[in-house]
């Protein structure tokens, strides 16, 4: 399972029903929705994979986590090239 | 500082502003500098909003209507890709338009724009894509469930003079001769 960590010395505001994140690795500002920034604190705790994020985001919506996993997993892309997180060279085993 | 401003910036969190039984989405749009873009993309979609060049099947198009942008999605890995639109990022572009009334397409729905040569499921249902067509949920292959990638190709959308978001026009790949800006303006929308 990939894992991925917040990007050091990201600064995330609200900005009315969104978020402002300025990513010092890309020098640009992205507009988040609260999804978005919703996954950003989460792993501001620690780095985390898919079903990790899913576990803690499912408490927060009353989602079932495995109905969160496609939309967490499909966002990871576009959170990266934004500078906001990064891929860890690692992989998480998960206690089964 | 105003305590109540204070406290209430400290206790923001957008985990708890989640609204419980609904998760759309989690989008993420790149915002560049106002002197920057005005200079290069805002600038230049003006210009082509005073003479618009309307691709496709336009219905009723109005010369005080404008055009924005909205990154294609596509399903990698198949031989000819089908290539979709995401409803969280017309909806995300529509909450920065104030007053505006709710887009053709919901955070959670995918519009097809090309239907590529394979079938894809949404929703664990196997469908035939049809361009145009708004669907209940996201598209994925068949095969291995893999979800749609971001491409680099982007598509224009239409907002009426109303500021609603009314559809999508035009390919928008540079040297698209449908396209509802022209090369040139694709070409600055191009991030550095």
């Amino acid at each position: 399972m990939r894992c991925f960590a917040r990007v050091e010395g990201i600064l995330v505001e609200p900005v009315g029903h969104l978020w402002a994140a300025f990513s010092p690795a890309t020098g640009e500002t992205a507009l988040l929705n609260d999804e978005s920034a919703s996954i950003l604190e989460v792993l501001e705790i620690e780095p985390a994979d898919t079903t990790a994020v899913c576990v803690l985001l499912s408490s927060d919506s009353g989602i079932a986590p495995d109905e969160l996993f496609a939309l967490v997993d499909g966002s990871w892309q576009q959170l990266t090239e934004a500078g906001l997180v990064r891929e860890l060279p690692v992989t998480l085993n998960n206690p089964q | 500082m105003n305590k109540n401003l204070q406290d209430s910036t400290a206790n923001t969190s957008a985990r708890r502003r989640l609204v419980r039984g609904a998760f759309a989405a989690p989008a993420a749009l790149t915002l560049y500098s106002g002197s920057a873009f005005a200079a290069t993309s805002l600038s230049c979609v003006a210009k082509e909003v005073n003479h618009p060049t309307y691709p496709g099947p336009v219905t009723n198009p109005l010369p005080s209507d404008t055009y924005l942008r909205v990154p294609l999605y596509s399903l990698a890995g198949q031989t000819a890709p089908s290539t979709w639109i995401r409803g969280s990022d017309i909806n995300l572009l529509a909450r920065q338009i104030p007053g505006t009334n709710p887009p053709y397409i919901t955070n959670t729905q995918w519009q097809c724009f090309s239907a590529g040569s394979s079938n894809v499921k949404i929703n664990t249902v196997t469908v035939t894509p049809l361009p145009g067509t708004v669907y209940a949920g996201q598209p994925s292959r068949i095969r291995n469930g893999a979800p749609p990638q971001k491409s680099d190709s982007y598509v224009a959308i239409r907002i009426d003079n109303n500021g609603k978001i009314v559809g999508v026009v035009g390919v928008g790949v540079p040297n698209a001769s449908t396209s509802a800006v022209h090369q040139s303006c694709w070409t600055s929308f191009k991030p550095v």
